[in-house]
């Protein structure tokens, strides 16, 4: 049985999760330190982007994380989760995400050059696979609830340690501008949608980002 | 259709923690959620419009009852008036809070501030309880017992303070009716609060009340409930003719 150790910072539902994981045939445990043994690190929750890292670096769970990746842990991101894997956010000027992966988040608003600044609802995802776009699937739709994003204008993702990454999977939606609605990249995934949330599309990227 | 939809939210109202039917913000009739296809709304709205908080773990456990029974996101509200509340819906299974009177009436700015700090200003909702008189619109609390006073200017100074991003209108008037969105309220959307993302629930009993209702671009979600009791696949027809129209509705589940 796969044990997922999701953090709690203390941010947002992340009920939900645990249900779902439960639902995998998974053991999730929710606590704010290390348990004794786990295979996936799962950092969750809707929740802003200098909170979720000041209580990360109260508990120097920042080292421990980028330390426990080294061995082989799994490290899954979802919404604030995936958004604190990269440098900064215009949410939080100042502070500093974990920066496995160069880039920084920018206001919806600023990306779409809207005044609407919050992405909500559901929305189509499809897979960006070298310069090429293809859908995914039969285009369904994944719940996404932010206002900060990583424009998906960039090109593939940088790990910042400076290791080659192996053959990345890289998730679009439309905000309507292109924005990275997760990837997959080895140990580390990332969403920006709530795979919880998002029915079937959801629980099939929730067993192959867990390997079940 | 591939992009953002449009989203249909489902709102159920507790009364002492048991499923109620409303008109008027006044407790209708009572049901049960068993008869509810929760799963194909896109956001389900739960609401406490009990009158004292003497009772509040009963609502406290429709949430978990229900969060264990569906897959899509909940929006928990009523009666929030401190952080530990807030903290406790969260920790329910609440994805997202609605705020009213916490903000409208008691004007508690600084803690709304301090919650938005920890959970992002995308976790809020920001009710208003409208009725109307002959010089505008009139915002009521959330039992349409007392008037807060406040003008358009004033509350959008209010959602500044506290970075609102949604809104939900709610029709006093046209809440239980099923005769369609008040037209005053689509007014306000587009010349007074439209700035924010929009809910608007109230009056909606069929699928061409919400087509009229999108007609707003900054309307993003309609929520109604009353029209789905006892019914089944009531929400997915409802959406494939939102669908029909041209309203981009998500189908599947």
């Amino acid at each position: 049985m796969t044990r997922v150790w999701i953090v709690d910072v203390g941010s947002g539902n992340v009920g939900n999760l645990v249900k779902t994981l439960k639902q995998l045939n998974c053991d999730p445990i929710v606590c704010c330190l290390p348990p004794p043994s786990f295979d996936v690190i799962c950092l969750a929750g809707m929740g802003d982007f200098g909170y979720v890292m000041r209580r990360l670096r109260e508990r120097r769970l920042d080292s421990f994380i980028t330390e426990c990746l080294e061995t082989g842990v799994r490290l899954v991101g979802i919404c604030v989760g995936f958004q604190v894997l990269f440098e900064s956010s215009e949410e939080s000027p100042g502070d500093v995400g974990l920066s496995l992966y160069g880039g920084s988040l920018k206001k919806i608003s600023n990306i779409n050059g809207t005044a609407t600044s919050l992405h909500i609802g559901w929305n189509s995802v499809y897979t960006k696979v070298g310069h090429e776009t293809q859908s995914y699937g039969l285009l369904p739709d994944a719940y996404f609830c932010h206002q900060f994003a990583l424009p998906a204008d960039v090109n593939d993702l940088k790990r910042l340690d400076g290791s080659i990454g192996e053959s990345q999977e890289i998730l679009i939606a439309n905000s309507p501008q292109p924005i990275v609605a997760g990837f997959s990249c080895g140990n580390i995934h990332g969403f920006q949608f709530h795979p919880e949330l998002s029915g079937d599309l959801g629980v099939l990227l929730l067993k192959r980002t867990l390997n079940l | 259709m591939i992009g953002l939809k449009k989203r249909f939210g489902l709102s159920l109202f507790f009364d002492e923690g048991v499923l109620t039917r409303t008109k008027h913000f006044e407790p209708d009739y009572r049901y049960t959620d068993k008869y509810i296809d929760s799963n194909c709304a896109d956001e389900l709205f739960l609401i406490d419009v009990s009158r004292t908080l003497e009772h509040r773990n009963l609502f406290h456990q429709a949430i978990g009852r229900l969060r264990e029974n569906c897959n899509v996101p909940m929006v928990v509200g009523g009666m929030v008036w401190s952080i530990d509340e807030i903290d406790t819906l969260f920790s329910l299974g609440a994805d997202r809070i609605l705020i009213g009177g916490l903000l409208t009436r008691h004007r508690r700015v600084e803690l709304l501030q301090k919650a938005v700090a920890k959970y992002g200003s995308q976790s809020f909702i920001y009710s208003l309880n409208l009725g109307f008189e002959s010089d505008g619109f009139v915002d009521w609390d959330g039992c349409g017992f007392s008037c807060n006073g406040l003008s358009a200017l004033e509350l959008n100074e209010l959602f500044k303070r506290v970075g609102a991003i949604e809104l939900l209108f709610n029709s006093i008037v046209s809440d239980g009716s099923l005769q369609g969105m008040d037209s005053r309220i689509k007014k306000l959307v587009e010349e007074d609060f439209s700035g924010y993302q929009l809910a608007v629930t109230g009056g909606l009993g069929t699928w061409r009340h919400c087509v009229q209702i999108f007609e707003s671009p900054s309307v993003s979600c309609v929520c109604t409930s009353n029209i789905f009791h006892f019914s089944v696949k009531a929400i997915q027809n409802f959406k494939a003719n939102l669908c029909r129209a041209g309203i981009p509705m998500r189908i599947s589940i």
